[in-house]
């Protein structure tokens, strides 16, 4: 009779204890899906990728050609439902990173005056051409 | 066995967790609702940009930068910029004896300059990125200060 009573005891004490770690841990989980949740969040990849990709254009010489991985958009994109192909834009010498089609996007310009074609490969790269104008050709 | 010590425990153990859950929630708030800055990044890549550009020209004289150094201060329309965010002020000293100098290349809002010197408002003012370079040009050796201030305010602060 007493060594029963006292196992019982035991056990509560223990389930207890594993209830206690278990939301510990669950809340802990929340707080750290939330914080990749903002990491990886349209408006930050839009934020981000407009603007490396205008700082690339600038810091770039004429003929060349660079490859972008941009693969975290990418999937972003496919998940908001916009293609890969319509990701990045360019009008005039603004950039425009839409990863949510029904949003606005992020834009940024550079001031690099050359002629800038950039078009989505495959894999989540995008491959950014600069060249220099040809004359009578500038848009 | 009294467990009134145990349920006391357990509330503060709860307002601790709203605690740390609002900490969090408002750091990350803050860290990821401020936009990246890279307005100091874009003026020296400009800067680089204008020294290869000098580099290559033979002649000081009459410089367009945005013909001769291929430099475009169009920028996005919104919040009402008007292709006004960028200010390049270039000018030359002498690097050894004393001569002639080429003139002063002024380029883009000089508003910017005045804007950064008053300095009214630290948040508000544009960046100002300056940097000399040694430069031949022709036999003529140049000690070349460039400055460059970049706006774009509202997109990077």
């Amino acid at each position: 009779m007493f060594i029963k009573r006292r196992d019982k005891r035991g056990a509560n004490i223990l389930m207890e204890n594993i209830i206690f770690i278990v939301l510990n841990l669950v809340f802990l989980a929340i707080i750290l899906l939330f914080v990749f949740s903002r990491m990886g969040a349209s408006a930050v990849l839009e934020e981000k990728y407009s603007k490396q990709i205008a700082l690339i254009i600038d810091a770039a010489k004429p003929e060349t050609i660079i490859d972008l991985n941009m693969e975290d958009a990418v999937k972003k994109a496919n998940k908001e439902g916009q293609l890969p192909g319509r990701i990045v834009s360019k009008d005039r010498n603004v950039i425009l990173v839409k990863i949510n089609p029904k949003g606005k996007g992020h834009s940024y310009s550079y001031f690099n005056d050359v002629d800038v074609s950039i078009n989505y490969v495959k894999g989540g790269v995008y491959r950014i051409s600069i060249k220099e104008w040809i004359e009578g050709e500038k848009k | 066995m009294d467990r009134r010590g145990e349920k006391v425990v357990s509330v503060y153990w709860f307002a601790i967790l709203f605690i740390v859950a609002g900490a969090v929630v408002y750091m990350v708030g803050v860290y990821y609702g401020e936009p990246y800055d890279v307005r100091e990044i874009e003026g020296d890549v400009m800067i680089n940009k204008i020294f290869y550009c000098l580099d290559e020209l033979s002649n000081f004289k009459d410089i367009n930068l945005k013909e001769d150094c291929n430099l475009n201060f169009e920028v996005e329309d919104s919040f009402g910029w008007n292709h006004d965010q960028f200010y390049v002020e270039i000018t030359f000293e002498n690097y050894r004896g004393s001569y002639i100098l080429p003139h002063p290349i002024f380029f883009g809002n000089s508003d910017l300059k005045n804007l950064y010197f008053l300095g009214l408002d630290r948040d508000l003012l544009p960046v100002l990125r300056v940097r000399e370079f040694y430069l031949e040009n022709g036999n003529l050796p140049l000690n070349v200060k460039t400055e460059v201030y970049v706006r774009k305010l509202e997109k990077n602060a």
